[in-house]
């Protein structure tokens, strides 16, 4: 669900060389969707809401996750602001099912079991669905290699993917720009269901961590809301050798 | 003992502070409640901070909550009250917690059978949240891990029970003992607590897990009712009824779970007490009190909707046992309880609709609606109502009276 490998179209993958005229669209996504995050993370995740009139608004939330093959586990701890300080945000990932989640709310002294269904929803009130902060079944998607471009100085190859007709996704359709040197996505625009222009998101900052590429600011705009958010990441550590009893119970409920 | 722990908790909390350890967060809050109907008076004009210190190191800690509360319709000066103080220690696969604490039972939203732990405060029946509702006891609590399995074992040495607003003039005091007070054929006896004896002591242990796709846990709890039985003592001739309240002990167990199915969230619990006491209109029992097991039970669901609209209904129900003519209760009591609510603006904006019927054969309910809007992070407004309906004895009809309009500002720090 919502752990830092999985902020899309962040993270790099080591890749040799590939003929441009022979990869297919898919081709590209598995290279995007393979690459190594690291076995596990720990990183602290800034989302300032920025509205049309420039007032802002800034949430926290530190993040643990670990690699578990197919099946991952993260924890989220909110920081800020005040009033939801100490929340705790547990998700077993399932490849197979829907996942497991758990939210800690230390006002109401209980641990809660909620749906994973509702990928639509906003995150946190930000410009995130947690479909877009959430992994992806690359089966989901058709997609087309549109042609090869240069965005922001960088060479890119752009891709539309498509959910298939049975799957119930919340966009129509999406348009990635993928950087050919590190295959990590720098823009994607997001089209509703009825097929219009709905968001874009552009990755700003992207430099390597521990060895491993990681995007350390984006920005999603809601072109029909007039509303932005920036999502940076701080504190970010691969591989640490977290231990599996920090994704339980005992650990969520400790504010 | 108590006191000596409290004083203990608060050097720890200074020696921390003066280490920059500690972490001070709360709230402060505003609240006017006023009637809508009759002279439109105020019923509520409280001011309220709440104080939270944290402290911890790894797998240990310390906590307390901290409630500064003022409301000049019912006290002379701020009332200070420490609503939780305990120290957190992580001994392998335990988890010891002591001091004043508040442990809330149950899968449910809000509405537990099995929540037998912490008293209540019902000064405050409809205004806050069950966890603000809750008064914090002094008690020891151990948790044992095993993977995702929990056993949490609770030793309440002390029995504290639940406040009940004793002020006839008060908004929020039941029909119930407004009619013993103000009826001068009624002789209402202290109420004795039991003594400070093992034998008077509360236990509660149970058995957990959250596992993928299912939750579930086994509860038992023996000790006190928070609330005392009004037995009929005697009468003296020739009308005058002597009323002697006092705190009977049940035991009890149960199962709670909850679970995803579809999207949607499914909660349940079920409780079995070995003897709940009730008010009986039979002449031939002298105490006017029958005892009889009763069976109680929640089911719940939630969903969430894409256009971030929220509802959530749950069926509650209870049973009493061995049912004779002339207990006051029904036999079977059915309630019915709902809450959504949308957000607008990035969730900046919460309209929300909440109510309850409280007993489906009497009718009664209330209704909560409200408006919050958050004018930067922290910083909250609402405005809102409850209504309120039903005959006139019954559990809500009561407080027809009480319909208000309610504005409330508050800021988390």
């Amino acid at each position: 669900m919502l752990k830092l490998k999985l902020v899309v179209l962040c993270m790099l993958i080591v890749f040799s060389a590939v003929d441009a005229e022979e990869i297919t669209g898919l081709d590209i996504m598995e290279k995007v969707d393979n690459r190594y995050t690291g076995d596990d993370q720990i990183a602290e995740m800034t989302m300032t809401l920025i509205k049309s009139s420039g007032r802002k608004r800034v949430r926290k939330v530190k993040v643990w996750q670990k690699d578990y093959g197919k099946n991952d586990k993260s924890l989220m701890r909110f920081l800020e602001p005040a009033d939801v300080r100490g929340t705790g945000f547990l998700v077993w990932e399932h490849e197979s099912k829907d996942d497991d989640q758990w939210l800690y709310l230390p006002a109401l002294k209980k641990v809660r079991r909620i749906s994973s269904k509702e990928k639509e929803k906003s995150f946190m009130g930000t410009d995130f669905s947690y479909e877009d902060l959430g992994s992806h079944d690359l089966d989901d998607y058709d997609y087309a290699l549109l042609r090869s471009e240069t965005f922001n100085d960088q060479d890119c190859y752009v891709i539309k993917s498509v959910p298939k007709p049975e799957k119930k996704k919340s966009y129509s359709k999406t348009i990635s720009w993928i950087r050919k040197d590190i295959f990590i996505a720098i823009k994607i625009e997001f089209y509703d269901k009825k097929g219009e222009f709905l968001k874009r998101m552009h990755a700003i900052n992207i430099e390597k961590i521990d060895e491993i590429w990681t995007t350390r600011r984006m920005e999603m705009e809601n072109v029909q809301k007039k509303h932005t958010t920036a999502l940076e990441f701080e504190n970010v550590r691969y591989n640490i050798g977290l231990k599996d009893n920090i994704f339980t119970e005992r650990n969520l409920t400790k504010e | 003992m108590y006191k000596l722990f409290m004083e203990i908790i608060i050097f720890l909390f200074i020696i921390f502070g003066l280490a920059q350890a500690v972490e001070l967060g709360g709230f402060v809050s505003e609240n006017l409640n006023m009637r809508i109907h009759e002279d439109q008076e105020f019923i509520k004009k409280e001011t309220w901070l709440r104080l939270k210190l944290r402290s911890r190191m790894e797998s240990s800690g310390m906590y307390a909550d901290i409630d500064l509360r003022y409301d000049p319709l019912y006290y002379s000066k701020p009332e200070i009250k420490i609503k939780e103080a305990y120290v957190d220690l992580g001994l392998g696969q335990f988890d010891l917690r002591i001091g004043r604490q508040i442990v809330i039972w149950g899968k449910a939203d809000e509405f537990n059978p099995l929540d037998f732990i912490n008293p209540e405060d019902y000064r405050e029946f409809i205004s806050l949240n069950k966890a603000d509702r809750k008064i914090g006891t002094f008690y020891p609590k151990l948790d044992y891990y095993i993977g995702n399995f929990k056993i949490e074992g609770i030793f309440i040495p002390i029995f504290t029970p639940s406040d009940i607003p004793m002020d006839t003039s008060h908004p929020w005091i039941p029909y119930q003992i407004k009619d013993i007070l103000v009826n001068s054929n009624i002789i209402l006896t202290e109420v004795q607590e039991p003594e400070h004896k093992l034998e008077n002591s509360e236990y509660a242990l149970k058995l957990g897990a959250i596992l993928p796709d299912f939750d579930f846990s086994f509860c038992y709890f023996e000790g006190f009712f928070d609330l005392p039985v009004m037995f009929r003592q005697g009468i003296i001739p020739p009308d005058t009824i002597i009323i002697s309240p006092e705190y009977k002990r049940f035991r009890a167990g149960g199962f709670d779970f909850a679970a995803t199915l579809q999207g949607l969230g499914i909660r349940g619990e079920l409780a079995y007490v070995d003897t709940a006491y009730y008010t009986t209109t039979d002449l031939q029992d002298t105490d006017g009190i029958v005892g009889k097991p009763n069976f109680s039970f929640i089911l719940g669901a939630d969903l969430t909707f894409s256009e971030d609209i929220y509802l959530n209904v749950q069926w509650m129900g209870r049973y009493i046992f061995d049912y004779v003519q002339g207990i006051e209760e029904d036999e079977m009591e059915n309630r019915f309880v709902f809450s959504c609510y949308k957000t607008f603006l990035n969730e900046e904006l919460k309209f929300g609709l909440s109510g309850m019927v409280y007993n489906l054969n009497d009718q009664d309910y209330m209704l909560h609606s409200y408006l919050e809007y958050s004018l930067t992070d922290g910083v909250f407004f609402e405005i809102g109502s409850y209504l309120f309906g039903g005959e006139e004895q019954s559990m809500l009809g009561q407080f027809d009276k009480n319909d208000c309009l309610c504005i409330k500002a508050s800021y988390y720090f």
